[in-house]
């Protein structure tokens, strides 16, 4: 979905159910009751939405990239978590306590009905924690398929909660119109969390792969190829990246996202370069041939395929190197006429992947601890050494496509922006975007 | 005129939309308590 779009739609979906409350009708209550309720009742639409900013969407992040949906799931939960946080406060003064006879449909005063507010006690406390426990997930001390299973829990539970509380607390959404817009959009929500967990891994059973090699690139980084198993494989464009489930059951949490770095032309089979980093890349070199795997993708918009500028430019930092290897291989494989040229930089000599493939022609290797016997660039992928490998004319024509550490994507995006590369000239896609 | 947008680095992009939407939302509650 185009980003215009995207917002319009998402503007749309958030504030649905405030606007139909809106046109209820209902008799006017003081501003800060009525404060309290847009809140409330904003903070829920937005929870909801969080489950189709999932990333496991690609009608969602096909334009806009994965990184940035996920950083707009992020960004928008913590929105969400501070109207849910106000919402309860604005109630202060308003008439509780049970039904007044001058109020029959109780439009005046707040429910005390205790099960009616416990779900929404219960909301308020797990929402904060769900939001905290993801921002700080890579400082804590639990396995990356724990805190999945742990958030893909907690945000389903929040959201029956908050369907109950808001359908029986709530003033507006007790009205027949409004609980069932609700039910719907909670169905959507929780129908959006069942298809990831539930039915793409059905539908991935009949589409298994077998690993056919496990290679050792570099001290820390490996190769691992996978082939279909009994179909036609994978429709995917070079650049782009799948979840990636070796050896457990399609329905495993145990999946990981990997760039793909063979080339759709080279045919069915699927190669990827990982880095050992976390719990699963560890043990990559323990895995089996003709392990069983399974592919949920492709994903992400790495890819020149539809791109008429005149020449690529491909900027790699170590692991990173793995979605712009898929296209050079690509453009080498389809003896694309576009002029192409990688930067490839790594701390040391020996986590140099692919050295022998990828040649020296239109090849700029950086070491920032070089031996001494290197001819190479030394140093960082930085401005210097941005402005020594491109001319003026190569910025302001060519497409810049770029994977590796944060510093260095930032560095490099903003000295192509100061060199009049135009935005949509660079393409870049990360995992970790805090 | 040229479109600033298209000479913003993604991250800056990514943060100006999220700021210009909360602030839209926020707007769009006021209105809601203020009708």
């Amino acid at each position: 979905m185009k980003p215009l779009l995207l917002i319009i739609a998402y503007l749309f979906a958030v504030t649905l159910p405030l606007i139909l409350s809106w046109l209820t009708g209902a008799p006017p209550r003081p501003f800060h009751q009525e404060l309290a309720s847009g809140l409330g009742i904003l903070a829920f639409s937005m929870v909801l939405m969080e489950f189709v900013l999932s990333g496991r969407f690609k009608g969602i992040s096909k334009d806009v990239g994965m990184d940035v949906t996920m950083r707009f799931h992020q960004v928008m939960a913590r929105t969400a978590l501070g109207f849910a946080l106000l919402h309860p406060f604005l109630y202060q003064g308003t008439p509780s306590g049970g039904q007044r006879p001058w109020d029959p449909t109780r439009q005046l005063t707040i429910t005390t009905d205790f099960s009616a507010l416990s779900t929404g006690i219960a909301a308020y406390l797990l929402l904060p924690s769900l939001v905290l426990l993801a921002i700080g997930r890579t400082q804590l001390d639990y396995k990356y398929e724990t805190w999945r299973l742990m958030h893909g829990i907690g945000a389903l539970l929040i959201a029956l909660l908050l369907l109950h509380h808001t359908v029986y607390a709530g003033r507006y959404g007790s009205q027949p119109v409004m609980t069932w817009i609700w039910l719907t959009m909670t169905g959507v929500a929780v129908g959006s969390l069942l298809h990831v967990y539930l039915l793409a891994p059905v539908l991935d059973k009949a589409h298994a792969w077998r690993v056919t090699s496990v290679t050792r690139l570099t001290p820390k980084q490996w190769e691992v190829t996978v082939k279909p198993d009994g179909h036609r494989g994978l429709d995917y464009n070079a650049g782009q990246f799948v979840w990636l489930n070796v050896g457990h059951s399609s329905f495993s949490m145990k999946e990981n996202p990997f760039s793909i770095c063979s080339a759709p032309g080279g045919g069915p089979e699927i190669s990827f370069m990982i880095k050992e980093l976390g719990d699963f890349t560890r043990t990559i070199g323990q895995i089996d041939s003709d392990a069983v795997a399974y592919l949920d993708g492709p994903y992400g918009n790495l890819s020149v395929d539809d791109r008429t500028e005149p020449g690529v430019a491909l900027i790699a930092g170590g692991v990173g190197l793995a979605p712009l290897l898929g296209i050079l291989r690509e453009m080498r494989l389809a003896n694309d006429p576009r002029k192409v040229r990688l930067i490839y930089g790594n701390r040391m000599d020996d986590q140099i992947a692919y050295r022998d493939e990828l040649g020296t022609q239109d090849v700029v290797y950086v070491l920032s601890e070089p031996p001494e016997n290197w001819h190479g660039e030394t140093g960082f992928i930085d401005a210097a050494l941005i402005d020594r490998v491109f001319s003026p004319k190569e910025f302001s024509e060519w497409v810049f496509v770029m994977c590796g550490p944060a510093i260095m994507m930032d560095t490099v995006e903003n000295h192509l922006i100061e060199r009049g590369t135009p935005s949509h000239c660079i393409l870049s896609e990360r995992f970790d975007y805090d | 005129m040229t479109n600033p947008f298209k000479h913003m680095s993604l991250r800056r992009r990514v943060s100006l939309t999220v700021w210009v939407l909360n602030i839209i939302l926020c707007l769009i509650i006021l209105a809601f308590a203020l009708r």
